[in-house]
């Protein structure tokens, strides 16, 4: 194989399994999530010759695969609702209960929501990054990334209008 | 207590903690994938080369002896695989058209069917990645319990040995070399690698590496599908034994007689002519969007090599000396964006986003004005000092296109006397970013 197919592998192999958990958190649904990853790395690939390649791979595959999250939900309508799950695994963390609950929340928020959390919270980046990947203005990024904790708070039960706890910035 | 947002944090982390990614068949599908898609590119490369030669930029760049360059190695004609079975052309590309030299897959799945005890066959299905190899799956029942069963059969230039990985679940792992120099593995165990994940998920399987080069692998569960489902046996059906039997049987060889072993100078030829014709692709595509972008900006616009315009001297008169401008761009934002949520006023990190204002192109089309730019004396505006201005065109089927150019200075040198000379620069180049993206909306819709 020439040299940059194997320089391909080596990334692939290295961002895989996170792309895939940021998938899997995207989708609830672990074929959705391997369809989403392969197709991402499709397009890596597609992107990844001899004289160009994209300057940052990681940050590039993980635009394209949230970009092409929002679209397939956009073809697939957003009426589905994640039907695989991973087996339970007890006694590994403190409150399974609250995880389950919030992540229950997660999945019946609107695609872009959901997208805003996962990459604000999961992935860490900034307001501006994921207004990068999103296509959206950092204010949209703000309200949509507020109105979302909102409803998880309100499925939760806790105090939804205490101010102390919007931070969102 | 915690926050609402810690929670969420602390569960996303456990959530993706919990799931162990399946790297292998991710790299694998992604590289089949990207395959697909460059032949794709080269088809339409074909498609539109004439025309490009046309417009007269780069004709001479476009590498039309590449175009269908991914055709399979043609074989005797007298090639025993091929001559009885034809394979179907699934390849929406229509470039990469199967013919002679190619493993048929239809033909492997009826080999490893006929090789297993009687039983029922369903939910089979199989396919070629390459031209010399092929794949299947399928569901096995032979009267105590459904079975899911995959494997390949391949011929390779320099095949691996096959190496027993590290046993980690409780299962087994031999490998034994055949008196004909046939490398054999076998393994058995728990299907997944954690100890605690369903450990009555069982997965055998055999592989097999003749020195000539073929390659043939059946692995089997105890399950119907490879995964969420409940076991419906205790073991699966065959035995080792039975499986080695399998994948050593004569048949491979008759099967994948007279095909030719896909060496790694090959495959490195065929990357090779790919990655030209991408990157002719990419160079045509660019050329051809730099052009149009600059000649619908106006007069003395300058494409750029990499799809862009930049402001020639003319153009940059009036801008203050000591501001550099950045190139006219524009960018397609039409995945799900809405106009409101493109027009929302904002601050962030130092920068403004100004509300979006309605506007007219010269050409009589509605448009939306935005501005923006770095907030003066914020702890953000200690590098340079921006501003930008973007004409947007959106319309009821979704499409949102935006032309927009920045300026910028040194914040050192920025004064509010200089700033506005830079925004009435901006101002003046608004309707040729109108004329730009109103060009591009109609180039859309064509």
């Amino acid at each position: 194989m020439a040299g940059d197919a194997e320089g391909f592998m080596d990334f692939a192999s290295a961002c895989g399994g996170r792309l895939f958990r940021t998938a899997w958190l995207l989708t609830g649904d672990w074929h959705l999530a391997e369809d989403l990853v392969q197709e991402t790395l499709g397009k890596v690939y597609r992107a990844w010759t001899k004289r160009s390649r994209p300057d940052d791979p990681a940050a590039y595959a993980r635009t394209t695969l949230v970009r092409t999250f929002i679209t397939h939900r956009r073809r697939r309508g957003s009426g589905e609702r994640p039907t695989d799950s991973v087996p339970e695994l007890p006694g590994r963390e403190p409150d399974v209960a609250l995880r389950v609950t919030l992540l229950d929340a997660l999945a019946q928020l609107d695609a872009k929501d959901r997208a805003v959390l996962v990459l604000r919270y999961w992935e860490d980046r900034t307001v501006e990054e994921t207004a990068a990947a999103l296509g959206l203005s950092a204010g949209a990024v703000r309200s949509r990334c507020f109105r979302a904790l909102h409803r998880l708070r309100a499925v939760l039960g806790t105090d939804a209008d205490d101010p102390t706890r919007s931070g969102v910035a | 207590m915690m926050t609402i947002e810690e929670d969420l944090e602390l569960a996303l982390r456990a959530e993706a903690g919990r799931v162990d990614p399946p790297v292998a068949d991710l790299v694998s599908g992604g590289v089949e994938r990207g395959r697909e898609l460059r032949r794709r590119q080269r088809a339409r490369l074909a498609v539109g080369a004439s025309a490009v030669v046309v417009a007269g930029t780069v004709g001479a760049l476009v590498a039309v002896p590449f175009v269908g360059g991914d055709d399979p190695v043609t074989a005797g004609s007298d090639d025993p695989v091929t001559a009885e079975a034809p394979v179907a052309d699934d390849d929406v590309s229509g470039v990469a058209a199967p013919g002679q030299g190619e493993l048929d897959p239809d033909a492997v799945l009826d080999a490893v069917v006929a090789l297993l005890p009687p039983g029922e066959i369903t939910d089979a299905e199989s396919g070629t990645p390459e031209p010399g190899s092929a794949w299947y799956q399928f569901s096995y029942d032979d009267g105590d319990g459904a079975s899911w069963m995959m494997g390949s059969a391949a011929v390779v230039a320099n095949p691996e040995t096959p190496v027993c990985p590290v046993i980690v679940n409780g299962g087994s792992c031999e490998v034994r070399t055949l008196d004909d120099g046939t490398v054999l593995m076998l393994t058995a165990g728990p299907y997944y690698p954690q100890p605690d994940r369903e450990p009555d998920r069982l997965h055998w399987s055999a592989h097999a590496v003749a020195p000539g080069g073929l390659m043939v692998a059946l692995g089997e569960m105890n399950t119907p599908t490879e995964k969420e489902s409940e076991p419906t046996r205790d073991e699966p059906p065959l035995s080792l034994n039975q499986l080695a039997a399998v994948v050593t049987d004569d048949v491979w060889a008759e099967l994948t007689a007279g095909l030719p072993a896909e060496s790694a100078e090959q495959r490195a030829a065929e990357d090779a002519a790919e990655e030209a014709a991408a990157a002719a692709l990419a160079g045509v595509e660019a050329s051809a969007a730099a052009h149009a972008l600059a000649e619908s900006l106006g007069p003395d616009w300058v494409p750029t090599p990499d799809g862009f315009a930049e402001p020639g001297p003319s153009v940059l008169e009036g801008l203050p000396s000591g501001y550099t401008a950045g190139p006219a761009i524009v960018d397609d934002l039409s995945f799900g964006l809405g106009l409101a949520e493109l027009c929302v006023a904002g601050e962030e990190k130092g920068a403004v986003n100004e509300g979006c204002v309605a506007g007219t192109a010269p050409g009589g089309e509605p448009v939306h004005v935005q501005w923006g730019g770095t907030v003066p004396d914020g702890p953000y505006a200690q590098g340079s000092i921006e501003d930008r201005v973007g004409v947007i065109v959106a319309d009821d089927a979704g499409m949102l296109l935006r032309a927009s150019i920045w300026v910028a200075e040194p914040a050192e040198a920025s004064t509010p006397q200089r700033r506005a000379e830079a925004r009435a620069w901006l101002q003046e180049r608004v309707d040729d970013l109108a004329r730009a993206v109103t060009a591009a909306a109609a180039g859309e819709r064509r």
